[in-house]
């Protein structure tokens, strides 16, 4: 029994050292992700491996690893378990649509804004096509009930903006898109990119014309980083900086749209087009 | 809620997408639930052996063993898997799959080691009580009289073992390993088709383990009733033309 013991033992850690000695070649940044948010980040079904995973944040974590002189390996995840293996640092970050909150600054680092073209910019309402444009203002929505994502930034601003409304709180945006359909609640908050993206594959959803007034604070996105690792933040936030000044980040929301079969908003020069 | 345009959606979705659903999902379920509950059987088979091991120490540690795994969510121990175990051993480089592919062969081999352990002694103690005394070994007495009895009761529910793992692997999607989930949270997380998704993948659930539930409860019925087996040919018509036994 010793003896077995003993050799099992022995080729574990066998199998360690060759495994350890096969990932020394090139430093590898990991990223965690959540790859069901399109245009943020989702899979492309047409490929396989790495290649799979597209978006705006994809593009981006692609561009930090670059610059970093780093290979990237993204590691899909769910949205929760994303803050948890940055918190145990199990990845050196996760880049994955998130909002800036209080809670979030207190426990990880984190980077400075970045824009995704209008999928944070715009925050408004979608509603059943039969509904379409009838819920623009305050007032035609005092009373109603109204669904945002649990601890999302909608559910701060439905809160905020919209507080003549009964606010129910979701899971996720696939559950919330049944629940509207049900009839659960009248009007769902979401940002205009996932809004888009849900309009153009679902026929009886369409938007109610009410945005929401959005603070500067909320407009951009953040990169999500391990509350020890200052330095990485530091050259991260760099990076950012440079992907800013030379434009790329329009580039690759467009392209994340075109991906996703969004219709592209944007020319190229950053004006919207009507 | 729009039936017509559900049924048109799940058709477009499984034109585009039937490679993702039925090819990467389900062979990575099938796989996972495979490993799983081949190696969890065999670690079963070992954590019952101590667990009716002489030493009461050892009972006490595998009693242990099996209640903190049967008492905590299987998602909790995924996680714990997933990330902890990696930084307490950063040799070992393992991808996300085979870290899964692990909690839930240790999730299993708790659950099986009680069936194995049950089945052992629901076989009648007066078995084992005149294999001794006809001068057999205490070894003798378990591999000749009570496993191959005990065989009938364990099984069966190693079968329905793998049912349920099967639809436990759902949970590794949290971690995106490419079971069915995953592809339900890939092709809907692009597409914005939830329910067209959860619907194409439940039905896909439903094929594999359907069909395996069947074939359990028909090899209970044929452990339960050893006769089944043998050569008689009128019992044999009767169950072919839907008699009963």
């Amino acid at each position: 029994m010793k003896k077995v013991f003993a050799i099992a033992l022995t080729a574990l850690l066998l199998v360690g050292m060759l495994a350890g000695c096969s990932s020394a070649k090139k430093e590898v940044l990991t990223v965690a992700l959540s790859p069901d948010f399109a245009p943020m980040e989702f899979v492309d079904a047409t490929k396989t491996g790495q290649d799979k995973y597209v978006g705006f944040d994809v593009s981006l974590a692609k561009y930090i690893a670059e610059e970093l002189g780093m290979e990237l390996e993204i590691k899909p995840m769910s949205f929760d378990a994303c803050q948890t293996a940055v918190g145990l640092g199990n990845v050196d970050m996760s880049i994955s649509g998130f909002s800036w909150t209080e809670d979030r600054a207190e426990n990880y680092n984190l980077s400075d804004y970045y824009h995704a073209g209008d999928n944070e910019d715009e925050q408004t309402l979608i509603t059943l096509a039969e509904n379409a444009g009838k819920y623009e203002t305050v007032e035609s929505l005092a009373g109603l009930k109204v669904g945002a994502q649990t601890a999302s930034l909608q559910e701060s601003l439905c809160k905020e903006q919209l507080p003549d409304c009964e606010l129910v709180v979701v899971a996720d945006l696939t559950t919330a898109l049944m629940q509207l359909r049900n009839g659960d609640f009248d009007v769902l908050a979401v940002a205009k990119g996932n809004g888009d993206a849900i309009i153009a594959n679902n026929s009886d959803i369409a938007p109610s014309g009410f945005f929401f007034e959005v603070d500067e604070k909320y407009t951009g996105n953040v990169v999500l980083l391990n509350k020890e690792s200052d330095e990485l933040t530091a050259k991260v936030n760099e990076i950012l900086a440079k992907a800013e000044a030379a434009g790329l980040y329009i580039t690759w929301y467009d392209e994340a749209k075109a991906t996703a079969g969004i219709e592209v908003s944007y020319d190229d020069a950053g004006n919207e087009l009507s | 809620m729009n039936f017509a345009t559900i049924g048109s959606n799940i058709v477009k979705l499984l034109s585009q997408y039937w490679k993702v659903f039925l090819i990467e999902g389900l062979s990575n379920t099938l796989l996972l639930t495979v490993i799983a509950v081949s190696l969890g059987a065999l670690l079963g088979a070992l954590v019952a052996i101590l667990k009716m091991s002489r030493f009461k120490v050892i009972r006490f540690l595998i009693s242990i063993y099996i209640e903190v795994i049967r008492g905590t969510p299987i998602l909790l121990q995924l996680y714990i898997f997933v990330f902890a175990l990696p930084s307490l051993l950063p040799f070992l480089n393992l991808s996300y799959f085979t870290w899964t592919a692990i909690a839930l062969c240790i999730n299993s081999s708790a659950y099986v080691s009680e069936v194995f352990r049950s089945g052992i002694q629901a076989v009648d103690k007066g078995q084992t009580e005149a294999a001794r005394s006809l001068g057999l070994s205490a070894g003798q007495t378990m591999r000749k009289i009570i496993l191959p009895q005990a065989i009938r009761n364990i099984l069966p529910a190693l079968g329905n073992e793998f049912i349920m793992i099967l639809k436990e692997t759902s949970l590794a999607s949290t971690f995106f390993v490419g079971d069915l989930m995953t592809s339900y949270l890939t092709v809907k997380g692009a597409t914005y088709l939830g329910f067209e998704c959860l619907i194409i993948v439940g039905m896909i659930y439903l094929c594999v383990t359907f069909p395996l539930s069947k074939l359990v409860s028909w090899f209970e019925k044929k452990m339960a009733n050893p006769n089944y087996k043998k050569h008689d040919h009128k019992r044999k018509r009767a169950v072919m033309e839907g008699g009963k036994v």
